[in-house]
This record gives C-alpha cells, sequence and structure tokens, in this order.
C-alpha cells in the first residue's frame, strides 16, 4: 500500500519534464535554426531483490525487512525518462535579403571556432565583426578551409556551394559538416558539441547554402500545446490516484482500527 | 516544475524585446536614412542529466540523451543596413548615399558622426550642416549670395557652385565605410558613431573604392517594411502568449499539488 503511492508520482515527475521541455521548445519559438524536442518515457521496473542461497545469513548478519520480505520485481513499475529527442526537421526559411544571413538547406552545420575549441551550429544569422571576421551573434569565428574567414567592408556573396566571393575573388569557401544527431550535445548559444568519434564527423563536399535567407525555429506551436494540455491533464490524474491513495490509507488507518464500543 | 516556469518566463521576456523593436522601426517608418533592427534569439544553457551519444553498453550508443533546455535569449538587435527606397525632392541640399557609406558630420563635443540621413541644410556661415546644425565633415561653404539652384554634387561628391558663367568648387563630400555597419553605436538623431564591433572607419570619396554613389536632390527613405513589421509583430505577440499559457499550465499544475491534501 504505502509503495503504490510512488508509482504515479512517477508519473506525475515525468509529466513534469514534459512540461519543463515544452516551455523550453515554446520560448525559442523565434530561435534561428532552433530544433524542437519531445520526451520519450519508459518502463521502469525495479529489480527483484536477490534471493539468498542458504536459508539463513551467517549468525552475525543483520537480517533486514526487504531481507525476509523480498520485494518481487513486476510488482510495481514505474515511469521513468528514456530520452528527449531532437526534431531534426528543417525549420521554415525566412528571406532576409541581408547578406550575412545563410542557410544550409538539408543537413550540414557550419563549424564555429569557440574558446572551448570547435562547435557546430545551424544558425546562419551572422555577422562581420569590427575586423571584417564572418562570426556568429555571440562573435565567435565561423571556419573556412583557410579558417577564420576575413571580408573587407562593402558586398559579398556566397554561393551554393558555400564559396564566399568579394570583389569576383574568392575568399574562402566556409566548412560544412554532416554530423550524426545522436552525438550532438546541445550548447546553448544555437551551439553544439560533436562528442562521437573523428571518423563520423564528415565533411560535406556539396552543401547547399542559400544567402540572404535564414532558417527559423521548427517548432510546432499547435502540437506543443496540444503536447501541454495532455501532460497537464496527465498529471491531474496523476494527483487523484496519489490523493486516493491517501484517503485509502486513512481510512484503513482510522475505520480499520476504529475502537467500537 | 519551477524550471518550466522560469524558461517560460525567459521566452516571454525575449518576445518583449521584439516587440520593442518591431515599436521602434514602426515609429520609425517615416524617418530619412532610418535602418531598421531584427532580433536574433538563441537558446540557453542545457541541464544534461544524460549526455547524448555515451555508451551505455559495451558497442552500444545512446542516441539522444537527456538535456533539459532553459529557454530563449536575445543574442543581439541587430541593424539592418539594405538601402531604403529614394524619395526625390529636388533640393539641392538633399544627398542620399547610393550604395554603402556613411555621410560624416562633427556633433557639438567634436567627435564625428555617421549617417545616411542626407537632409542637409545651409547655416548661418553658409557651412553644410545637419537638420541639428552638426557641421558635415570635411566642412562645405557656400560663398555668399549664391543662389541655391546654382549648387552640384556631383556622383563622386564634388560640390561645386557657378558663379557668373565659371564652376567653382567649393569641396568634395567624403564617404566613411565600415567592416561591420551593423556594429555601428546608434546615437539617435539618425547618428551612427564608430565602434569597437564596427570596426574604424574607411573615408575616402564617393563612388571609388566600392564606396556608394552620392545622388543630389534625393533622400533615402527609412527601409523598414509595414507589411514584415506586421507579420514580425503578429508572430512574436503570439510567441508571447505561448509562453504566457506554459507558465498559466505550471501555476495550475503546482496548485493542484498543492491540493492533493
Amino acid at each position: 500500500m504505502l509503495n503504490a503511492i510512488y508509482t504515479p508520482l512517477s508519473g506525475a515527475i515525468a509529466q513534469e519534464r514534459v512540461l519543463e521541455v515544452i516551455a523550453n521548445n515554446l520560448a525559442n519559438i523565434s530561435t534561428t535554426a532552433f530544433k524542437g524536442e519531445n520526451v520519450a518515457f519508459t518502463l521502469l521496473e525495479p529489480e527483484p531483490y536477490k534471493n539468498y542461497k542458504n536459508p539463513l545469513p551467517p549468525a552475525n548478519y543483520k537480517v533486514s525487512f526487504e531481507d525476509l520480505m523480498p520485494l518481487k520485481g513486476n510488482e510495481l513499475s514505474y515511469v521513468g525518462v528514456a530520452e528527449i529527442q531532437r526534431d531534426q526537421t528543417q525549420g521554415p526559411a525566412i528571406k532576409t535579403n541581408n547578406q550575412t544571413d545563410l542557410l544550409i538547406e538539408g543537413a550540414g552545420y557550419f563549424v564555429v571556432n569557440t574558446t572551448e575549441g570547435e562547435r557546430f551550429t545551424r544558425d546562419g544569422a551572422l555577422k562581420l565583426s569590427g575586423d571584417g571576421v564572418l562570426s556568429t551573434q555571440s562573435g565567435q569565428a565561423l571556419l573556412g578551409e583557410k579558417g577564420t574567414i576575413n571580408l573587407r567592408s562593402g558586398a559579398f556573396s556566397v554561393n551554393n556551394r558555400g564559396e564566399i566571393y568579394q570583389d569576383g575573388q574568392l575568399v574562402d569557401r566556409l566548412l560544412v559538416y554532416n554530423l550524426p544527431e545522436a552525438a550532438l550535445e546541445r550548447a546553448g548559444n544555437n551551439l553544439f558539441i560533436y562528442g562521437g568519434p573523428a571518423e563520423g564527423k564528415q565533411r560535406l563536399e556539396h552543401p547547399a547554402i542559400s544567402q540572404g535567407m535564414i532558417e527559423g525555429s521548427n517548432v510546432n506551436a499547435m502540437k506543443n500545446l496540444t503536447a501541454m494540455i495532455f501532460a497537464h491533464r496527465s498529471y491531474e490524474a496523476y494527483q487523484k490516484a496519489v490523493s486516493n491513495f491517501d484517503r485509502m490509507m486513512e481510512k484503513s488507518s482510522n475505520s480499520i482500527g476504529e475502537v467500537r464500543v | 516544475m519551477m524550471r518550466a516556469l522560469l524558461t517560460a518566463a525567459t521566452g516571454m521576456d525575449a518576445q518583449q524585446i521584439t516587440i520593442d523593436t518591431i515599436a521602434n522601426n514602426l515609429a520609425n517608418v517615416n524617418t530619412t536614412g532610418f535602418k531598421r533592427s531584427r532580433a536574433n534569439f538563441h537558446d540557453l544553457l542545457y541541464q544534461t542529466l544524460k549526455a547524448p551519444g555515451q555508451s551505455s553498453t559495451v558497442g552500444t550508443i545512446v542516441p539522444s540523451g537527456i538535456q533539459i533546455g532553459s529557454g530563449s535569449k536575445v543574442s543581439s538587435v541587430e541593424k539592418m543596413f539594405l538601402e531604403g527606397g529614394i524619395i526625390e525632392t529636388r533640393k539641392e541640399t538633399d544627398l542620399m548615399v547610393q550604395g554603402e557609406g556613411f555621410f560624416q558630420v562633427q556633433r557639438d563635443d567634436g567627435n564625428i558622426a555617421y549617417t545616411r540621413d542626407g537632409n542637409f541644410k545651409w547655416d548661418g556661415n553658409g557651412r553644410m550642416v545637419t537638420a541639428d546644425g552638426f557641421p558635415v565633415i570635411p566642412e562645405i561653404v557656400k560663398p555668399q549670395g549664391v543662389p541655391h539652384d546654382r549648387v552640384n554634387v556631383g556622383y563622386d561628391g564634388t560640390v561645386s557652385v557657378r558663379v557668373g558663367a565659371e564652376n567653382q568648387e567649393i569641396g568634395q563630400i567624403q564617404i566613411a565605410n565600415f567592416a561591420n555597419p551593423a556594429g555601428l553605436d546608434s546615437l539617435g538623431r539618425n547618428l551612427f558613431g564608430a565602434s569597437v564591433a564596427s570596426g574604424e572607419p574607411v573615408v575616402g570619396a564617393a563612388n571609388q573604392d566600392g564606396l556608394g554613389s552620392i545622388a543630389q536632390g534625393q533622400l533615402e527613405a527609412s527601409n523598414v517594411n509595414v507589411v514584415e513589421e506586421m507579420v514580425n509583430m503578429i508572430t512574436g505577440q503570439r510567441a508571447y502568449e505561448l509562453s504566457s499559457k506554459v507558465i498559466q499550465t505550471g501555476d495550475q499544475m503546482l496548485q493542484q499539488t498543492n491540493n492533493i491534501r
């Protein structure tokens, strides 16, 4: 009886995680190239206690309650968060006509040089720093084949292959990598950390880059709102279950043992 | 739970800045040489409960991991230096930079400021000044007694007056450009100041070295596109509303928790 209350509790905790993820999705509905997430659940079964081979442990062994009455597995199960999956679909292309806005159509990530090492991003809302280095909005330089990309003031063009031209001269070619999504860890600032093996990181020979466009957030407000209602109501149901267990325990402790004259 | 509330609050905060930016853009829809701004967003740090790409057992990799985001933030409010429309005024001191570059004017504190607003006038001493009386640098002085229809400004910025049958050159308008115009410091009064982010000004005669040419009798309209701003306002408002719904839901869930017993 006392244990049963933890099963709906685990469900309620899982639904809290869902609300947290939805809050993050909706807060980032205007973030450039943001990828929405959803929560996947898993069934958690408590492992049964190991049975003793010998009927009794050695004499000086302190016998605990669990040894005498081992909790059998599968009697109760709980809900846990298995993983938070990232929706990798491309966000909407938004036309801005701004020359420092780049969009990767299809797969690929730009490489960003940060003080902590290489980071990857699909956020193509770029800017030029004071000394003409093509960089992200937070001022971290983008990498091309020859390293950081230095541009002079004035117009430049980026073609479909990621080659940057200024005054008819090829300045550099943007590095675009194709990375296994599973090994990408989010680092905030629209950046990802690649934690997988080096051979998984592959240079994209034919990226499709469009200048004057940015990728919007792929968060679907409708989907997230319905998921939020769902999480809310499930949470409510779990709480009803918790309070019912409470009432049952109240009954057993107050009514069953009641002394009547 | 409290995390969802805080995450949603960051979303509302970010969207409020979008609306503030749009309000300023729309208020300046008729400001000469005004450049619209755009709020860029990025996601905040993630709380990693389980890092993606780790091995769960030998040879297997956790596909997604569990990372819970903490909302969004305005990474920059970026000025968009797209050229505005052309307003034909036929006034001799109305100048427009066609292409890249800024007029230079001297503020009352002696510092040089930069502007795209070419709505100039003659002051009592015959100097070419802005509407606030800041002189154009290098100074251009009209000789006494020359009627206003005898002043000519060439594409290259050469200012000449015709006295009798003779053309007399009275000055040269110089144009400054920056590696990153978006990094200029907005000073109000249509003026910009150089900053570390914008880089040092590159000054030269108009229509040379990639600098724009000068058109006399024309003004540059604001580059604010009303339809675009209205659409952005709608999305901004709705995104704000979505985050507020998350807060409402989180609040109700907490209320239910408090009412369990």
